[in-house]
């Protein structure tokens, strides 16, 4: 058998003598170092796993280590004989195998945030008990009330009205939520609705005013009913942490500055995903007009209103959550 | 320092090339993917191999040995407890904060496992660092200075990164040559001083920007119904906010560098002294370019940023090494404590210097 010229570390002296390395038989390595000349079984020693342009490395029992620089000779003699299949080493070695593999992953990457996570997030909303979205969104309408709603300026007459209407809505699309409709003044937020998990749904004067018709809120009020059916909010927490978790251990290994760059396809995931929610809370609010025979037109004529009033056209679409009034109209 | 004792300067040397790494990180990535996480254990070790082996001194490498078991157990650990405190939140009102504190309290002390543990698995030609069990001195540092810190309402705070490095330095070894950091209190001082300059300086630049009278609303045309210049105020807070996020991510990094420096220049191992040569403003730019080219290469080049940064800052360093070449031979491995490798280290706490 050939021998191979070798350091050897002792363990004990951070010194190296040179020596030579035998593969001894199919099960045992011998160290020429002109002294003792010491042989050991394969089962006694590790032999590590390729890796990259360095010296291969042999671990010895009590503590001493053998460097050998001719890698390549020495692992294709040794590894077949100490079972070592050196998958990975082989996987990394050569560029073909790495491009598929890259290819692979963008895949499986683009699959988990597309279909895998949604899929997971949906699955485990529903093991997740109704009561749980109401702690969620327990604390929200206190703090928004002190921060950004004032008390409703509607009359008493319009309000009940309103909530009648809105109880028809319930009764058609809604669920086992305690759906409750509130009115507010929006102040900073304006002409707005908004759902929370709990089943209440807040509906701003402003709304109430831009509207043209009352076909127009009960557009509104449905598709916001869609919103906590669908467990929107639950589910978003959930896939957010999940692709945050999945850009965090694919750039893991890289330092903190650089995982800032991770935040970015984080953003574009997660607005993707809103825009998703939109569009099954819209699918909701076209179900109960077309089950109460109204027409479909009136939720676009006020998602139109309320796009002029605050300015969206021009907006780049990618980064905003909402669809665009045209592409909505475009779903029936 | 007996100044009549012969002193080379070693310069250390990295091996390491992107394209090679390259093709170990996608496999890593891969493999990761795939397996939702559970390799990543491996994949750090196999990384951290990697870049030490290809870290040289005086003709001799580094090495990482840690049991990727070890690290993965650390690592659900970590997880667990995380979600424990995400999932308690939700659940009881008030009982995330309690679990948070808990959590916090356990900081010194897994900062102290995870320094044994990195430690004891690094080598330099074959013999192994170590740290000692200073838990104590750990609580003592992090909470009692800590907690001075927030009493001085922030004017201890250079002081108090100065006794965490301290703390992480003169508490390891290299086989049986302890380490030790100076006594550099004023000059942490110095570097804190010299990046709150730099941050005023780049708030009022953005400042200046912002009242420059530049009518933002001007770029945001065809929007008559609008009552208020909404667009053009949104533009001009975001660019605030931007210059806001400039300033701390240019501080941060300035920060980082130069405190590294501060400290390796202040290190000795037994007689031997570390020194580095970095030239902050380089590093900077390399951290900086590097962001920009993983943006754009949608995280492709981070394995060429890693060995980038690394090359350059392994490159600049060199070791004065006390008394000849042959010194730094004699070095021998100090007893081995039983603790150990259980753990791995919990969070992963990457603690830099």
């Amino acid at each position: 058998m050939t021998g191979y010229s070798a350091r050897y570390f002792d363990g004990r002296m951070a010194a190296f003598r040179p020596v030579r390395v035998h593969v001894i038989g199919a099960d045992r390595l011998q160290v020429r170092d002109g002294a003792q000349n010491p042989v050991f079984r394969f089962d006694e020693i590790t032999v590590q796993r390729r890796l990259g342009h360095h010296p291969a490395i042999v671990e010895l029992p009590g503590g001493g280590r053998l460097e050998i620089e001719a890698a390549d000779e020495f692992h294709a003699a040794i590894d077949p004989l100490v079972g070592s299949k050196g998958l990975v080493f082989w996987l990394e070695s050569n560029w073909l195998t790495v491009a598929l593999l890259l290819a692979l992953t963008a895949a499986l990457i683009w699959a988990a945030v597309n279909y895998g996570i949604p899929a997971a997030a949906r699955q485990a909303a529903r093991a997740v008990p109704v009561s749980v979205d109401t702690m969620i969104g327990e604390e929200s309408l206190q703090i928004l009330d002190s921060y950004m709603l004032a008390p409703s300026e509607l009359t008493a007459a319009r309000r009940a009205q309103l909530t009648g209407m809105f109880a028809g809505i319930v009764a058609q699309v809604g669920d086992k939520h305690d759906f409750r409709l509130v009115f507010r003044k929006g102040g900073k937020i304006g002409a707005n609705a908004l759902a929370l998990p709990s089943g209440v749904v807040i509906l701003t004067d402003e709304l109430e005013l831009l509207a043209g018709h009352d076909e127009e809120l009960a557009a509104v009020l449905a598709h916001e009913v869609g919103h906590a059916v669908h467990r929107h909010a639950l589910r978003a927490i959930m896939q957010n942490s999940l692709v945050a978790g999945l850009m965090v251990s694919v750039t893991g290994d890289v330092g903190s500055i650089s995982s800032l760059a991770a935040g970015i396809p984080t953003l574009l995931a997660e607005r993707s995903y809103s825009r998703d929610f939109e569009r099954e809370a819209d699918d909701v609010a076209y179900d109960y007009l077309r089950a109460a025979n109204i027409d479909p037109q009136r939720f676009v004529d006020l998602i139109t209103r309320l796009e002029s009033t605050q300015g969206r056209a021009g907006t780049s679409n990618l980064l905003a959550t909402h669809p665009s009034a045209a592409e909505r109209s475009r779903q029936d | 320092m007996d100044s009549s004792v012969a002193q080379t300067s070693e310069s250390m040397t990295f091996s390491g090339q992107s394209g090679e790494y390259f093709r170990i990180w996608i496999v890593n990535v891969c493999l990761t993917v795939v397996t939702l996480g559970i390799y990543s254990a491996w994949a750090k070790v196999r990384r951290l191999k990697y870049l030490y082996r290809s870290t040289h001194l005086a003709g001799g490498s580094f090495d990482y040995h840690a049991a990727p078991v070890a690290i993965l157990k650390g690592r659900l650990i970590g997880l667990g407890a995380l979600a424990v405190y995400l999932i308690s939140g939700n659940l009881l009102y008030g009982i995330d904060a309690l679990i948070f504190l808990v959590i916090l309290a356990f900081i010194p002390w897994v900062l102290v496992r995870s320094r044994m543990f990195n430690m004891r698995n690094t080598s330099y030609q074959n013999i192994r660092f170590s740290f000692k069990p200073v838990y104590g001195r750990a609580y003592e540092v992090i909470f009692g200075y800590g907690l001075l810190v927030g009493i001085t309402l922030g004017i201890l705070y250079p002081y108090y990164r100065y006794k965490r490095s301290d703390l992480i330095v003169s508490n390891a070894s290299f086989g049986n040559l302890p380490m030790q950091l100076g006594a550099i209190s004023r000059e942490f001082y110095v570097k804190y001083l010299q990046a709150t300059l730099i941050f005023i300086l780049i708030m009022v630049l953005s400042g200046m920007l912002l009242t420059s009278g530049i009518d933002f609303s001007e770029l945001f045309s065809g929007n008559e119904k609008s009552a208020d210049s909404s667009p053009g105020t949104v533009f001009g807070v975001g660019l605030g906010v931007a210059g806001l996020l400039l300033a701390y991510f240019v501080v941060f990094s300035f920060l980082r560098a130069a405190t590294t420096k501060l400290v390796l220049n202040n290190t000795t191992v037994g007689e031997h002294k570390i020194q580095c040569h970095w030239n902050i403003s380089r590093v900077m730019f390399i951290q900086t370019s590097n962001i920009v080219a993983i943006v754009f290469s949608a995280g492709l080049l981070i394995p060429w940023a890693t060995i980038r940064l690394r090359r350059y800052q392994i490159e600049n360093l060199s070791i004065a090494i006390a008394g000849r070449i042959d010194e730094i031979m004699a070095v021998q491995s100090a007893e081995v404590s039983a603790l150990g490798d259980e753990l791995g280290d919990v969070f992963d706490i990457d603690i830099g210097l």
